[in-house]
């Protein structure tokens, strides 16, 4: 059970987070917005990777799955608030 | 399952050890299959020539009044589609055996092409080559490793498999206490030692091939793959898609109608003037708002076969112009239309395809494939050679039915889909030519070889499906050369006496892996007579790892 929720966590989780570091990297990147947000893209999968490794190296289920979700939320709400303040 | 217990070890190398051994296990099958596969498209080719035939496609030298193909083409959109916006003309598509093409848009938004007699401008319908066999050819092998010929789903599916191949790369470099020293250390014929040294060697030599080739495979789907921030910045769907790629490109290359006409400059001299500036010969020139003053003629210099670039961005280069025949805009070969982006993305894609450096590139690109298939391979062999050995219990009260399966995926995964390749290429030969959409009897037979293999796999016991999975190999390669000679004649002998690299590449590789087959099948018939004890048997030949690509 534990191990499908961690395998559920690197995929479905990582994935989310990778599309929240993308969306903030596509808001700072300094260049024209389509193509930052094409790079945002094309790194995303690095933090895919990264958040799947954390999925599994931290022992705590607990400190797992909040600093994941905390993360996604907290990357994912500067991406989208981010290009709102600066325009 | 009762792995918990490793999961909750006490570091953080055991946790990366755990996840080495179940992520790579899981995914191996896949992996070997996505690599083995995405070796072979490397040289697809060559694999296309063999499968066509060993007919030449390219068309023989003819002498091409260019400036009278590029006058006829215009002359026909003119007549025919004067109303269309775009118009594009290649006036020897050397895709086409240098045939005249004209393109332009429909009313849906579709290329639409046509072929025109370069000596009249009339419109006709191309007729295929009676001797050329209908066939997929190495594209099965391109489209397979990418999404599995399964359209967009085998893209997520591949993709899942990939990521899990980073997350086992970084665990495994976690787990690998010693990866200098075992780039020095190989132990033979030790069972367990030598399938391990065999695994670590094949990674630590080709490992940041591995990561290259894993990274840039994810990222030139990257806008399908992770379109998070296309639609946090231009919103969902084809509509979000569409504004980002107007929004990517400069305005500049969109004239938009002034009203005013204009005659078109001629392109004959426009095209040499280009080749001048760009040190490429010109392969096709477009024309946006023709025959308005606002219109953008664009000539585009010719791929990398039609001389040598420095670069690994494969975009050839592009000189713009006006209506009256001055440069606007001009782009070097190897540079892009847009910013960093779209560059990267560009040199990405050469990088995973080779699409730089030609064959010697393409060589050390299919012996790290091969490295990298090898990897798989031995990593899943070593799981159950190691449990043989030793039982781990993973699987509580289902353990020894679990491993029976895992043994079974293994085999076919490894020796079957090997079969199946090679089936594919007795299949192009067998199947007569004339049998409508051979192209899919190919296939089938390519999937079917697999599916048969796995049901023998289960069938038998493991060791006696890899022997005999293999000895099948062995033939099936072996004897490749003989069957073309029986059915078209042609032989390898001949094939590189004319210098028909190519077909000859084909079969001399596939005599290289039936060897690799049959030594492994030697060396594993060897040990079994060795020991008769059935749970030792299999951990003898390392030979097995390095030809486990096969």
């Amino acid at each position: 059970m534990i191990v499908l929720g961690r395998c559920l966590a690197a995929m479905f989780g990582g994935y989310a987070f990778a599309s929240a570091a993308a969306t903030l990297i596509a808001a700072v990147l300094p260049m024209a917005q389509a193509e930052a947000a094409w790079m945002g893209s094309i790194l995303a999968v690095i933090f895919h990777v990264v958040a799947a490794i954390w999925c599994f190296a931290i022992r705590s289920m607990w400190t797992m799955l909040s600093g994941l979700i905390g993360a996604i939320i907290v990357l994912g709400a500067l991406g989208l608030v981010l290009p709102k303040l600066i325009a | 399952m009762t792995i918990r217990p490793a999961l909750q070890g006490p570091g953080f190398r055991q946790s990366m050890a755990w996840l080495h051994t179940w992520a790579g296990l899981w995914f191996s099958w896949l992996l070997f299959a996505i690599f083995l596969t995405g070796t072979l498209a490397v040289f697809h080719d060559p694999i296309n020539h063999w499968m066509k035939g060993g007919v030449s496609t390219a068309a023989a030298e003819r002498t091409i009044d260019r400036d009278r193909r590029l006058a006829l083409g215009l002359a026909y959109m003119a007549r025919e589609h004067a109303d269309r916006p775009m118009w594009e003309i290649w006036p020897a598509n050397d895709d086409e055996g240098n045939a005249l093409n004209v393109f332009w848009k429909d009313d849906q938004g579709h290329y639409t092409k046509a072929w025109l007699d370069p000596s009249t401008g009339q419109e006709y319908k191309p007729v295929k080559a009676v001797q050329m066999r209908e066939t997929l050819g190495g594209h099965l092998f391109v489209d397979f490793h990418y999404r599995l010929h399964a359209g967009l789903a085998g893209l997520w599916i591949v993709a899942a498999a990939t990521v899990a191949m980073l997350v086992a790369l970084v665990s495994g470099i976690v787990t690998h206490k010693r990866i200098f020293k075992d780039f020095f250390t190989f132990r033979p014929a030790k069972g367990q030692r030598s399938w391990l040294d065999g695994h670590n060697a094949a990674a630590v030599l080709s490992l940041p091939f591995q990561f290259m080739i894993a990274f840039s495979g994810i990222a030139i789907s990257a806008l399908t793959l992770f379109p998070a921030p296309i639609i946090a910045h231009y919103g969902p769907g084809d509509a979000g898609r569409a504004a980002f790629r107007t929004d990517r490109l400069p305005a500049s290359i969109r004239p938009v109608a002034s009203g005013k006409t204009a005659g078109i400059p001629d392109l004959g001299q426009l095209a040499r003037r280009a080749e001048v500036q760009l040190g490429q010969p010109v392969s096709a020139v477009t024309i946006d708002q023709p025959g308005d003053a606002a219109m953008r003629i664009a000539m585009y210099g010719a791929g990398e076969e039609h001389g040598a670039r420095p670069h690994i961005s494969r975009t050839t280069g592009m000189i713009a112009f006006d209506a009256d025949s001055s440069v606007t805009d001009i782009r070097r070969p190897g540079e892009v239309a847009a910013g960093a982006a779209s560059l990267t993305n560009e040199i990405l894609s050469s990088l995973h395809m080779a699409g730089f450096g030609g064959i010697v590139v393409k060589w050390i690109y299919f012996l790290c494939g091969l490295a990298g298939t090898a990897m798989m391979g031995t990593g899943a062999v070593l799981f159950m050679v190691k449990r043989r050995n030793r039982h781990g219990g993973e699987f509580g009260a289902a353990t020894a039915r679990t491993y029976r399966v895992i043994e079974a995926l293994n085999v076919a995964a490894i020796t079957g889909l090997g079969l199946a390749c090679i089936g594919y290429l007795w299949a192009n030969r067998l199947i007569p030519a004339s049998l409508a959409h051979r192209e899919l009897w190919e296939v089938r037979m390519f999937f079917a070889i697999w599916a048969i293999a796995l049901a023998h796999a289960c069938l038998r016991s493991p060791l006696r499906a890899w022997l005999e999975q293999l000895a099948a190999l062995a033939v099936f390669c072996l004897v490749l050369p003989v069957l073309n000679l029986a059915t078209t004649g042609d032989q390898l002998v001949s094939g590189l006496w004319r210098g028909d690299a190519e077909a000859a590449g084909v079969e001399l590789a596939s005599l290289m892996f039936g060897s690799g087959a049959l030594l492994s099948f030697m060396a594993l018939r060897h040990k079994l007579s060795m020991s008769p004890s059935p749970r030792k048997c299999k951990t003898a030949s390392v030979k097995r790892s390095e030809v486990s690509g096969c």
